[in-house]
Order: C-alpha cells, then sequence, then structure tokens
C-alpha cells in the first residue's frame, strides 16, 4: 500500500492535475472525473497552498501588528476554511442551477473543479515578491494580481462547466455567474435592511 | 507527458523556493531585525535630534473628545519623550512649544521628564513658536537652551486659579444651590456664591507655594539665581527680544535656529537627521475637525473658563 503511493508520487502522475489546471482546462473535467484516482485530496491540498501563499503574500505587504502574528497562525487556517467553503457554496449553487436548467453531473466533480481552480493563486505570492522588491507599487499590484488571478481561476471553472456539460461557453459564464449574482442579491437586500433598520432607531430616537 | 510533469514539478519548486523567502522576510521583520540593516544601510537614519511638539493647553490625559490629538496632553509627550530617551540615535532633542501653559501637575511632569533626559546627556533646546508662556515658559526652562522668535509671546511666570462667579446671574434667574458639605472648605470656588476671605487665604496660600515651585525649577533648569529671575517673574508677558535681555531665552531665532543649536550642543554633524513626530494627514483633519466641532460649549464659552483644573500655570490673556 505504501509502496504504491510512492510508486504514485515518484511518477510524478499528480502533477496532471495540475498541469491541465494551468495549461489544458479542457482535459481537466475528464481527470477529475477518473473513478480510480481519488483527486478530492488534491483539490484540498491546492485550497490549502492557496491560503497558504495567499497568507504569506499578504503578511510581506503587512505592517508589524500584534495581529500580524494571528494572520500566520491561526489566519492561515481560517483563510483555508473561508476557501474551503467558498468552493463548496460555489459548487453547491452552480450545481443546483445546472440541474435546474436540465443539465446532469456530479456535485463532486464540480468541487473538484472548483478546489483545482485555486491554483493559479498560488503564483500571487512570487508576483507580488517581484514588485517588493523593486518597491514598485506592492499594495497596488498586489490589487491587480488579485483580481488577474481570480479571473484566471473563473476562466478555469468555466472552461471545466461547458465541458462537463457540453454547453457553450457564454452559457457556463453565466451559470458560473450565478453563485455571485445570488450572494451580491442577498448582501443588497441585507444593506436595505440595515439602511431601514438605521432609520428606524433614529426616527425613533 | 512526462516533460510537461518535470517543467511543472521545477515551476512547484521555485514556489516553495519563494515561499521559503518570504517566511524568512517575514521573520525578519517580526524580530525587527529588518529594520536595523535599513539603520546600517541608510545614512539618514544615524545619531541626530528627535522633536517633541507641544501644542495648545497642557492637561495630564489632554482632550477627551474622539477627534482632538494630544497636542499638550502630558501622557503623551512623556511618552514620546521616554521613546526618544531610550532611542540611542538620539544624542539631543528640539522641544517646539506652541502652548499658554496648563494645569501644574501636567507641566511638572513634563518638566521632570525633560531634566531626566537631561541627566543623561541628552542635549535639550525649547524652540518656542507663537507663545510658550507660564507652564510653556516652565517646560522650556528645563532645556540647555532656549531659542524664541522675536515675536514669541513668553514669560507669564506665575500662577492663576479662576473660578467665575454667576453669584449675580442666579440670583437673576432665581435659581438657588441646595449645598449639603462635609466640612466648611468644600464647596470652595464654587460658581454660585462669593469666596469668603478664609477660603481667598487658603487658596493664596497653595499659589504662593506652587509659584515658589516654579521659581525654584526655573532657576535649576536655568542655572540662574532665584534673586534675578524674581523681578520678571510677576505675571508678566514679554516678547522674546525682551526675554534675551531679561534672560529667560538665550537667542532669538527659528526653529531652525533651534535644531541647528541642538545639532552643535550634541557635536553631531551639520547634516545630522530630524527624527519629528508630526501628525499623519489623517491626524491633522481629525484635529481641526475636532476643534471646530468642540470650540467652546456650555459655560466655558460664556465665562471664557476652562474647568481642566483648579490652579494653573497658565497666561490668560
Amino acid at each position: 500500500m505504501m509502496t504504491a503511493k510512492l510508486d504514485y508520487v515518484k511518477s510524478l502522475k499528480w502533477a496532471d492535475y495540475l498541469y491541465f489546471t494551468l495549461l489544458e482546462p479542457r482535459r481537466l473535467p475528464v481527470k477529475i472525473s477518473d473513478p480510480v484516482s481519488k483527486p478530492l485530496w488534491g483539490g484540498v491540498a491546492v485550497a490549502l497552498a492557496a491560503a497558504f501563499f495567499e497568507v504569506l503574500a499578504a503578511s510581506l505587504l503587512a505592517v508589524n501588528t500584534p495581529f500580524f502574528y494571528y494572520k500566520l497562525t491561526y489566519g492561515f487556517l481560517l483563510l483555508f476554511l473561508i476557501l474551503t467553503a467558498r468552493v463548496v457554496a460555489t459548487a453547491g449553487l452552480i450545481d443546483i442551477l445546472c440541474q435546474f436548467l436540465g443539465h446532469q453531473g456530479s456535485a463532486r466533480a464540480l468541487i473538484n473543479l472548483v478546489f483545482y481552480s485555486l491554483f493559479p493563486q498560488v503564483l500571487l505570492l512570487p508576483l507580488v515578491y517581484i514588485v517588493k522588491v523593486f518597491g514598485f507599487a506592492p499594495p497596488f499590484f498586489y490589487v491587480v494580481f488579485s483580481i488577474v488571478l481570480f479571473a484566471w481561476s473563473a476562466l478555469i471553472v468555466v472552461t471545466g462547466l461547458s465541458e462537463i456539460h457540453s454547453i457553450p461557453f457564454t452559457k457556463a459564464a453565466l451559470i458560473f455567474l450565478f453563485p455571485y449574482a445570488f450572494v451580491a442579491l442577498l448582501a443588497f437586500l441585507a444593506s436595505l435592511l440595515g439602511v431601514f433598520l438605521a432609520f428606524g432607531y433614529i426616527a425613533a430616537m | 507527458m512526462d516533460k510537461n510533469r518535470k517543467i511543472l514539478v521545477s515551476i512547484l519548486a521555485l514556489l516553495g523556493l519563494s515561499a521559503m523567502l518570504a517566511v524568512f522576510e517575514i521573520s525578519l521583520t517580526m524580530q525587527g531585525s529588518r529594520a536595523e540593516f535599513y539603520r546600517l544601510a541608510s545614512p539618514s537614519l544615524g545619531p541626530g535630534v528627535g522633536v517633541v511638539r507641544i501644542n495648545g493647553p497642557i492637561t495630564m490625559s489632554g482632550s477627551t473628545d474622539m477627534f482632538t490629538m494630544p497636542g499638550g496632553n502630558a501622557d503623551a509627550i512623556v511618552r514620546r519623550l521616554d521613546d526618544l530617551g531610550n532611542d540611542s540615535r538620539i544624542k539631543a532633542v528640539v522641544v517646539r512649544i506652541n502652548s499658554p501653559g496648563g494645569t501644574v501637575a501636567a507641566t511638572q511632569e513634563i518638566f521632570q521628564k525633560l531634566m531626566g533626559l537631561r541627566r543623561k546627556n541628552i542635549k535639550l533646546v525649547a524652540s518656542m513658536g507663537d507663545v510658550a508662556a507660564s507652564g510653556g515658559y516652565y517646560i522650556a526652562a528645563a532645556c540647555d537652551y532656549i531659542v524664541a522668535n522675536p515675536g514669541s509671546i513668553t514669560g507669564s511666570i506665575g500662577v492663576i486659579a479662576v473660578s467665575p462667579n454667576l453669584q449675580g446671574l442666579f440670583q437673576k434667574l432665581g435659581i438657588r444651590m441646595n449645598v449639603i458639605k462635609s466640612g466648611a472648605y468644600k464647596d470652595i470656588l464654587a460658581s454660585y456664591r462669593d469666596l469668603t476671605e478664609e477660603e481667598r487665604n487658603l487658596i493664596q496660600t497653595m499659589i504662593d507655594a506652587t509659584y515658589t515651585q516654579f521659581l525654584r525649577d526655573v532657576s535649576l533648569g536655568r542655572n540662574i539665581p532665584i534673586d534675578d529671575i524674581r523681578p520678571v517673574a510677576d505675571g508678566r508677558v514679554m516678547s522674546g527680544t525682551q526675554a534675551v535681555d531679561a534672560k529667560l531665552v538665550n537667542e532669538t531665532g527659528s526653529f531652525e535656529t533651534a535644531l541647528d543649536k541642538a545639532r552643535k550642543l550634541a557635536k553631531l554633524p551639520d547634516d545630522a537627521p530630524v527624527y519629528d513626530d508630526v501628525q499623519s494627514p489623517l491626524d491633522q483633519f481629525l484635529s481641526t475637525l475636532g476643534g471646530a466641532l468642540f470650540r467652546g460649549r456650555g459655560i466655558e464659552a460664556v465665562t471664557g473658563v476652562e474647568h481642566t483644573s483648579m490652579i494653573e500655570y497658565r497666561f490668560r490673556p
């Protein structure tokens, strides 16, 4: 059992998931759907790495405060949990919409896809490090790189989604946007409720 | 495919390396070692002159509203002086004073702290702004050297206790106070009645003792006999030029003059850096906002008297 695992690590077959994620996202769903391998643990490892690298990138630019220490330790675990929750929620909502639209698919494969799509975000650290070394507006580029890498992750999910369900890219993009639109709507309604409550409170004073 | 896998593993190795470098860098920042590296690399962070700014009325804990910055807050000033005293780069300190004085204890705390720095052989130079009178001058007297602008208002050596007497107003409005007190003097300086002769003597004794303390400290700080100070220590204010004649100030000059003098006294090069404690733009904005919002409210606006303390080293024009 142990020897088989070691052979798997040595064969570098596990690297295919990451290779497909970065360069050939159309082939990723097929690889993920392979029932023999257990890609979910690989996806969780990707989320762990993304959280770790993001915390390191943020800490490089951070001011040395007491919170700084927590950010590196507990903050890493917290970010990992948040990322995992985000992945599960996003994949769940996308799967619900897909089923509503009559598409067949596995929620597990979708969760894996969203997990692996986080992989480009590990590039945030080296990119931020380079601009920090050159002192070239690191906070500004931190934001820019974060947006670009998020867009890359979104592209991976949308490409994978269009492969899984054999749907056009634009339709897959709209399905991908659904969870974000849903959350935005909830946030809008919550803020509206907050404003009404604030006005009510002020009026009652 | 094997080639692609190897390329990807190489990329992962580079990512791992960048993570290790980042962890190393962050560890250095945590330990404060990074600042040391920069300190060695940059000549602008070598031995130099620290600056402490004292603005506005001096009180022990400053204003209590959320906007006003602690310009005359004795606690904050003492903390700043502590920081400068513990910083091995600071060889001299310029105390920039723009204050009419303030409460007795707050002024004395700052004075004592400055005398402590003097004992540590840190050279102190006072630089007077618009006003450095009464308690403002008290603080300046703790410095080795005092520089004032020719037009700075200084002096006002003395002690004052001010309490509004609103008895007439209360009578006019038909307001009477119910007072239950444990002793005869418990409502001394109350605004709703006149001061009795005994009470006046009691306060006067306290004022005299505080005044003597003022003279003693000025004499100690300036190294001048008390008898030489007494003729001008009757509460009079004077300009910077007059203060030089009265030997209360060493020379007239600007803040730059004070910085140059501090460098000279500490035997620092002419381009030695200055470590100022300037406010951030946000602090300045909040300070201005606080001043506009909270200036002159309630009885203080009517009487012009702030109830920070009964007895003060303060110039009240």
